[in-house]
């Protein structure tokens, strides 16, 4: 394979990547905390549609993702409720979603691997082979993504998102529903992560082990420019899913495996997580 | 519309710092609340705005607003301008700053309203995409006012608007403040600048230790030494 072959299907990866890391880096813009059962919510999906089949499983699988963040919003609200404000606690209630989820899953359906066909043909392009499964990848993360900058930038709701995401108390005072926002942004997460484990079980599969992996992933990639804008976390996606594949093209499996930890470290390294400066702030 | 409010006191957690606190402004009608760094102004003004915590009764034409939170009250005719001016959000522009305090009017009356505080204060019109955080202070506060007016309130609350500005700035903003009261609203502004609030005011109360000691007219006001000996108690 060449270079330019891996930098291609590290693209075509990456989508997957872009998916998991866009709701993270959303939230984190919105409410200030992650939510980890990110990938959960990509398990669920995928777990439920290939139990279901077609069409049907596909918006059940989909259903099932948002039907977690549900909870999960659900958990953030009583935690608000209670006067809890710590956003330290909402990051760690969700390992534990994503822990339940995870254990339902192997509950219900054991330690099987979910995977489905797609496409049985390959498409040349200059000569490299891709896979129309990954072209389908990257086409749905970039409407995703097209359709959230479109949402956020260009609608009232979008202003009203980013107007609670910078001035809580000043949203109140404009009348702006702030937890109603907050809800939606999780469970606009529970979708898209649900989306990713849609993909995934039609390119390489998943069991119920592989939230925590995706989870890391997603959030490596949502943090590598900058986890305050969901734009960039398209471009955190991309690059590790090229990293990943250059480092298997040329390196070990064992290599690639540890391509997110390395992304990790070097946004902890170079303190550029939760970087939260505005230009311009003078306020 | 008439803001009443009535035998009303405010609490942080156990501390309560304003008590038995009462007044009534008529549409139209400028009062300032005046009192010392810690007198109580700023809590009084974000508990009347839902912000804190507390007891009694406010009314707006007979309707009662305590028991509404602070995000219900703006949707009942309540705007407050904070200390600091933030009600604003910095990173997104000045139209955008605009457009999120339009959305509580009726479609059909937004693009009015816009040009009518386009008219107030003509700053904003060659502002309109930068960022707010980018503004001057004075512009900040116009853009502050600006929002908060644009949902068409029927109370205005403004909390200490000269706070950090230079004097230069001073006669500026008390003339775009003295511009609303063709909208007859009810005006409460917090206040320790005494000759900045003499400008402007009908009454005044002042406030010392989270109590009204004091209450009169504005003329009263412009005598500056009496001002500073008994409402303050420094040099105003």
């Amino acid at each position: 394979m060449t270079f330019s072959e891996f930098i291609l299907r590290g693209v075509l990866a990456g989508s997957i990547y872009v998916l998991l890391a866009v709701p993270m880096s959303l939230l984190f813009s919105t409410v200030r905390t992650i939510d980890f059962a990110v990938g959960a919510y990509a398990l669920v999906a995928a777990a439920v549609a290939a139990s279901v089949g077609g069409v049907l499983g596909i918006a059940a699988g989909l259903g099932a993702a948002v039907a977690g963040s549900a909870a999960m919003a659900l958990i953030f609200l009583l935690l608000k409720r209670f006067g809890c404000h710590n956003h330290i606690i909402y990051a760690l209630a969700s390992f534990g979603v994503a822990t339940a989820l995870a254990s339902a899953v192997l509950w219900q359906y054991g330690t099987q691997s979910f995977v489905r066909d797609s496409f049985s043909q390959f498409w040349s392009l200059a000569g490299i082979r891709i896979s129309p499964q990954g072209v389908l990848n990257l086409v749905t993360a970039l409407v995703a993504v097209t359709i959230l900058y479109v949402v956020i930038q260009r609608s009232q709701l979008g202003r009203m998102m980013r107007a609670a995401a910078v001035n809580v108390m000043g949203s109140e005072l404009a009348g702006i529903p702030v937890e109603l926002i907050q809800v939606g942004t999780y469970l606009v997460g529970g979708l898209l992560g649900g989306i990713a484990g849609l993909l995934i079980l039609f390119t390489a599969g998943l069991d119920y082990s592989a939230p925590l992996s995706l989870t890391l992933s997603g959030f490596a990639a949502a943090i590598v420019f900058g986890i305050d804008n969901p734009f960039r976390a398209l471009f955190g996606g991309l690059a590790m899913g090229v990293a990943e594949a250059l480092a298997a093209g040329y390196t070990s499996g064992m290599v690639t495996s540890m391509v997110p930890f390395l992304f990790l470290l070097i946004v902890l390294g170079t303190s550029r997580f939760g970087d939260a400066t505005v230009a311009g702030d003078r306020t | 519309m008439t803001l009443e409010v009535t035998d009303f006191s405010a609490r942080y957690g156990r501390i309560e710092v304003c008590r038995g606190i009462g007044f009534t402004v008529a549409p139209g009608e400028f009062l300032v609340v005046l009192g010392a760094n810690g007198a109580g102004k700023s809590t009084l003004l974000g508990a009347l705005a839902g912000l804190v915590t507390s007891t009694g009764e406010i009314t707006l034409d007979g309707t009662r607003l305590d028991a509404a939170p602070a995000r219900r009250r703006a949707g009942m005719g309540v705007a407050l301008v904070p200390e600091g001016r933030r009600n604003l959000f910095a990173p997104l522009t000045v139209d955008e700053n605009l457009q999120l305090g339009l959305r509580l009017l009726p479609a059909g009356e937004r693009e009015a309203m816009r040009a009518e505080l386009l008219g107030l204060f003509p700053i904003l019109a060659e502002r309109g995409r930068q960022a707010a955080g980018m503004l001057s202070g004075g512009e900040q506060q116009m853009l502050a006012l600006a929002v908060a007016l644009a949902r068409r309130p029927a109370v205005l609350l403004l909390d200490e608007p000269t706070q950090g500005l230079a004097p230069i700035v001073l006669d500026e903003l008390a003339a775009a403040i003295r511009r609303l009261r063709p909208l007859g609203l009810a005006l409460v502004l917090a206040e320790q600048n005494v000759r900045f609030a003499a400008g402007l005011a009908d009454r005044y109360v002042a406030l010392r230790g989270g109590e009204i000691v004091q209450a009169g007219g504005a003329d009263e006001l412009r005598d500056h030494r009496f001002a500073a000996a008994s409402l303050l108690g420094a040099a105003a």
